[in-house]
């Protein structure tokens, strides 16, 4: 099987950790996705539901979903499209490690990280007495670079988590299920 | 630049055979596919070639200290279009034939072809060239490539000029492609090929009778 014949997981894993978060009240301790020194407790990340999300049915493969809500897991339209058999293609997230909030929205087919804002970058420079005085270039890039890698590394831990998941024998027998009876769940309650 | 400022839309590539490169050692291939503008006298339309990030519009020779940032290198390719409406051409082209013809000439294909070239080249000193830039980071400690934008800009013309100059290959990462990076077994890999996708909801109900079996139950 092809890499190309297994790009359904794009769509796969950002559905999955639309429930993952859910599940454990959107705290993840991630330890193995920083390096001990530089990392929070415990690689503890806090996250936060996006606001908008793209959906595409899986059996007819036609019509993009597309879902804007406050907080996208209050959304009874984005269950109700996953109840239609649609998987999610692109997905807001907001995640905070130590003092530095990402915001930014992952792409399904591609892998992409689309528009990545740091909200750290002003408040350090606001709030540090020191403060940093290099305002080269290279400082700039370090610092971009750095927030880059830390997402990357959010987002390689939390797949390698959902891959681990995925291959399970259990994966048919108990997650898809799962996260099949909490769509269920949660549409009966709002109706 | 949105890698220095604004929000940040990228996506990863994987470098072979060279996961890390000596920047010293290709600079005379970096330079020779550096970004060259387009000049009225030339003949093309589009041109492509690396820039400096910190002066993205210089065309003058790339050096070590342009290119090479920490433990990252940082390259920039520029696009250059000239793009003329077709109309304004062709009117133009049979305002000077009508011109050739008034004066009695034979208006041969070679002489319509040498018209049009002038008028395009006429009509290109007019125009400024639309241009798109898309900035690329080379991890050297990872040896990630991470390109900054989207599009065919960067996932065909960037991964093409970069093979040139570099003479190695950029492999995108997808989620599909990531699956081995994490050291699973070609066992546990064969599960993924005879299950395929997941269904979430093997049995939906449409959406109308959702609601209707609901104000049932009520």
């Amino acid at each position: 099987m092809s890499a190309a014949e297994r790009n359904y997981l794009g769509a796969e894993f950002l559905t999955w950790l639309f429930f993952h978060l859910e599940e454990h009240g959107f705290i993840l301790s991630l330890p193995d996705a920083f390096q001990k020194s530089e990392g929070p407790v415990g690689g503890e990340v806090t996250f936060a539901s996006g606001s908008k999300a793209l959906l595409t049915r899986r059996d007819t493969g036609a019509g993009t979903i597309r879902i804007s809500h406050m907080e996208l897991h209050d959304s009874t339209e984005l269950l109700q499209a996953l109840r239609q058999r649609a998987l999610i293609d692109q997905m807001e997230l907001q995640c905070s490690v130590g003092y530095a909030v990402y915001r930014f929205s992952l792409h399904a087919e591609s892998a992409a990280i689309l528009g990545l804002k740091v909200e750290a970058e002003e408040s350090t420079e606001g709030h540090d007495g020191d403060g940093p005085t290099d305002n080269s270039i290279e400082f700039k890039i370090e610092r971009r670079m750095h927030a880059v890698e830390d997402v990357d590394r959010i987002v390689h831990t939390l797949y390698e988590r959902f891959l681990t998941q995925r291959l399970a024998t259990e994966w048919h027998r108990k997650d898809v299920l799962q996260m099949n009876e909490r769509v269920k769940n949660r549409l009966a309650k709002f109706i | 630049m949105p890698l220095v400022t604004g929000s940040l839309t990228y996506l990863t590539f994987d470098v072979s055979p060279s996961k890390t490169i000596d920047i010293r050692t290709h600079l005379t291939a970096l330079n020779h596919y550096r970004f060259k503008g387009i000049t009225p006298q030339d003949r093309q339309m589009q041109s492509i070639g690396w820039a400096k990030v910190e002066s993205r519009m210089a065309e003058d020779e790339l050096l070590v200290h342009d290119v090479e940032f920490g433990p990252y290198l940082v390259l920039v390719l520029r696009e250059d279009k000239v793009t003329i409406p077709a109309n304004i051409v062709t009117h133009e082209v049979n305002l000077r034939l009508d011109q050739h013809r008034e004066a009695g000439e034979y208006i041969s294909r070679k002489l319509k072809k040498s018209v049009t070239e002038l008028v395009v080249a006429e009509l290109k000193t007019q125009v400024l060239p639309k241009q798109r830039f898309i900035e690329l980071v080379w991890d050297q400690t990872t040896g990630l490539v991470r390109v900054f934008g989207r599009g065919p800009l960067a996932t065909e013309a960037l991964p093409t000029l970069f093979e040139r100059t570099f003479k190695s290959k950029l492999h995108h990462k997808s989620f599909g492609q990531r699956v081995e990076d994490y050291g699973f077994s070609k066992k546990a890999l064969a599960i993924l090929k005879e299950s395929g996708p997941t269904t979430l909801f093997h049995h939906a109900t449409p959406k109308r009778d959702v609601v209707k079996n609901e104000g049932g139950s009520t």
